[in-house]
């Protein structure tokens, strides 16, 4: 994948680069606002990592001009930048996910993936079924069964297992889920991502050969169909 | 000292007040002169024509002698204003107390000739009596000028007694008001000259200028007690991250020192991450309670629906609750609504929910309840837990501030604090209440019917 990242720390962006060229991406930096808008526009890239604090141009304005030019280019936001109001605002200028430093290397190649596919396939929202392997989701009747065999999910449960399935073979990590699935933007002290995923998997994979969800240590989880 | 007491604003509105007094005194004054003065003329003109009609009364039943005789018995009575004259129409004198006057008839201003008193005017009226008969009577006006000289006078003496007062009340008055303000001023600098404990005087009893200071001096205490909150947060810093950086730097020295395989390096940076997360974690928790406090959110505050809030919390933290073999449930949850941030209220009730969790045993029951009356919004979290006993309840919403017993759980002592401030920018309050066994908090706001159209 292409990542255009524009970002003026010089540390921020070699942790960053080498981190996501490991993942197999390609990296081009740009280190100004103004040199961002620019190589943005030249592009293509399958997502832009966007500082906000930047020299010459801010990030929000790179931002809206590069949604003013009609780019569809899927933005995230990775700044020093969270207080009450600034991921809405950073939202609101354009960005399609917004990233508080300090974060997780593993965070952001989560993100950053789930960004590139969204923009791959935006039809899958419109669909009535998800479906991976054996398992079949039932959107419209908000039914999940597996093997033909009908799985009893509480509400919760089920809103994880269709983010889960909509994020199919890609890493969806504690904060996604928290973030996406419930709109919290909390740091919480208990799991409650945990429990509430190891009931879902007690029900979705236990008495079967193949277990689709797969917990990825220390960062999330994953939905893996053969 | 002088200029600036006529430069003053008391000063200022009181001489405003004098002219409009000095004005209306005048123009009383000056409408009941002409209203006594036209009543008098008119008092005249009534008398002469009696007086002229008993003249022509005389004149027609007995001709000329009469008519002589009427004027003398008229003169004869000592009224040394009266004016009358009978003369010929060639103006020659008959009789009389004032020589002949011009042959006109009607109301009419007579000039009387110097010689007899002073030079004087007469007002009255003159009429024909018969054929190359004139008549004139009417009064001196000498006893109208003499009124109205002493009216005029009088007025003069009100004029300038109020004046007079007008002056010296306004420099009383502003030389009181000076010396109270000058005490507002000298506060002020002595404040920026850094004694920042000094505070106005208490002056007077309830008015404007006692109201203003009272308001000066609760303002100087609040932003004394941000400063004092704002000192306690930065030694708070100072010392209880002092603790983690401390432990992080053991951490890498001893790994530096004794550690031999690749294992021990990776528990060591693992350790080491997780200290960092926590300091990263207590100086963002800082951070936000800081904007909070400093108001921000509240102006992107909008309706939420608490009740659909608190019933998606509690099931959210129901299995996180249950792996801890803690019962968490939610008896009452009304329909309410309240305007306010929606993150920052999910916050406050997460932080609430799981500090019931993660300071109660396992085996404890804790209940989620949401109440709307026509007042309020309740929110509480009750449990049977331990509790906190009486004396530390007030302490719990300080920062850093940890109860012995929970100092070996996660936390940076902060959460409390971020609900108090969450809370107070909601314009709630928090109630801290024995559970009997166990805690009670209750976060009471006041409920909002009428909502501005921001939604």
């Amino acid at each position: 994948m292409r990542i255009l990242l524009v970002e003026d720390d010089e540390e921020t962006a070699q942790y960053v680069a080498r981190g996501a060229r490991q993942s197999g991406h390609s990296v081009e930096r740009a280190r100004d606002g103004l040199e961002g808008l620019a190589l943005a526009k030249d592009g293509p890239h399958d997502v832009i990592i966007l500082d906000r604090m930047l020299p010459e141009l801010d990030g929000l304005t790179v931002a809206k001009r590069l949604r003013e030019s009609g780019s569809q280019t899927p933005i995230l936001f990775l700044t020093t930048m969270g207080g009450i109001g600034d991921r809405v605002e950073g939202l609101e200028a354009g960005g399609d996910d917004y990233l508080v430093k300090p974060f997780a290397l593993a965070e952001l190649l989560a993100r950053v993936n789930s960004l590139t596919r969204r923009s791959q396939r935006t039809g899958a929202e419109l669909q009535a079924v998800l479906q991976v392997n054996d398992l079949e989701i039932d959107l419209i009747a908000r039914t999940v069964s597996r093997a033909g065999q009908r799985i009893d999910l509480q509400p919760q449960e089920f809103k994880l297992l269709e983010y889960l399935a909509r994020h199919e073979g890609r890493v969806v990590t504690r904060t996604m889920l928290i973030e996406n699935v419930w709109e919290l933007h909390i740091d919480p002290r208990t799991n409650i991502v945990e429990s509430h995923m190891s009931r879902l998997r007690a029900k979705v994979d236990k008495g079967f050969s193949s277990q689709l969800i797969q917990t990825i240590r220390g960062t999330g989880y994953i939905l893996r169909g053969n | 000292m002088e200029i600036r007491l006529v430069r003053s604003e008391s000063f200022r509105l009181t001489a405003i007040f004098a002219a409009m007094l000095i004005g209306a005194i005048a123009v009383l004054g000056g409408g009941l002169y002409l209203i006594v003065d036209q009543a008098f003329r008119n008092e005249i003109l009534l008398n002469a024509r009696e007086d002229l009609a008993a003249i022509r009364k005389g004149y027609q039943a007995e001709g000329l002698s009469e008519a002589v005789e009427v004027v003398n018995q008229r003169l004869a009575k000592p009224t040394p204003s009266d004016v009358v004259v009978l003369e010929t129409t060639s103006g020659r004198k008959i009789a009389g107390n004032v020589p002949a006057v011009a042959v006109t008839t009607g109301a009419k201003h007579v000039h009387l000739a110097a010689g007899q008193r002073r030079p004087h005017e007469a007002f009255g009226a003159g009429e024909m009596i018969g054929p190359g008969l004139y008549a004139f009577a009417g009064q001196d006006l000498y006893v109208l000028h003499e009124t109205e000289e002493q009216a005029i006078h009088v007025i003069g003496w009100i004029l300038a007694i109020t004046l007079a007062m007008a002056i010296g009340g306004g420099l009383l008055l502003s030389r009181s008001f000076l010396r109270r303000t000058d005490a507002i001023t000298r506060t002020c600098r002595a404040i920026m000259d850094g004694h920042l404990s000094w505070r106005i005087p208490k002056a007077g009893e309830g008015d404007e200028l006692a109201r203003l200071a009272t308001v000066i001096n609760s303002m100087l205490d609040r932003i004394n007690d941000l400063m004092e909150s704002n000192r306690q947060i930065t030694n708070d810093i100072a010392h209880d991250l002092r603790t983690p950086l401390t432990r992080l730097r053991h951490r890498l020295e001893l790994a530096r020192a004794e550690a031999a395989t690749t294992d021990d390096y990776a528990a060591t940076i693992d350790g080491a991450i997780a200290d960092t997360e926590n300091i990263l974690s207590t100086f963002s928790a800082l951070l936000r309670i800081g904007q909070i406090e400093a108001g921000a959110g509240q102006k992107s505050f909008q309706r939420v629906d608490m009740g659909a809030v608190v019933r998606n919390l509690v099931e959210i933290y129901r299995p996180a609750a249950e792996d801890r073999n803690h019962l968490l449930c939610a008896s009452t949850v009304a329909d309410a609504e309240m305007l306010g941030d929606k993150e920052l209220l999910s916050q406050m009730i997460v932080n609430l929910i799981e500090n019931a969790i993660l300071h109660t045993p396992p085996g404890t029951r804790i209940d989620v309840a949401l109440e709307a009356e026509r007042q309020a919004i309740a929110f509480t979290v009750s449990d049977n837990g331990p509790g906190v006993p009486a004396g530390e309840r007030q302490n719990i919403f300080r920062r850093f501030y940890r109860l012995e017993h929970s100092r070996s759980s996660p936390g940076s002592g902060l959460g409390l604090s971020l609900v108090g401030a969450i809370a107070a920018i909601h314009r709630g309050r928090i109630e801290v209440a024995d559970n009997d066994p166990g805690l009670r908090m209750t976060v009471i706001f006041p409920a909002q019917r009428d909502f501005p159209s921001t939604s």
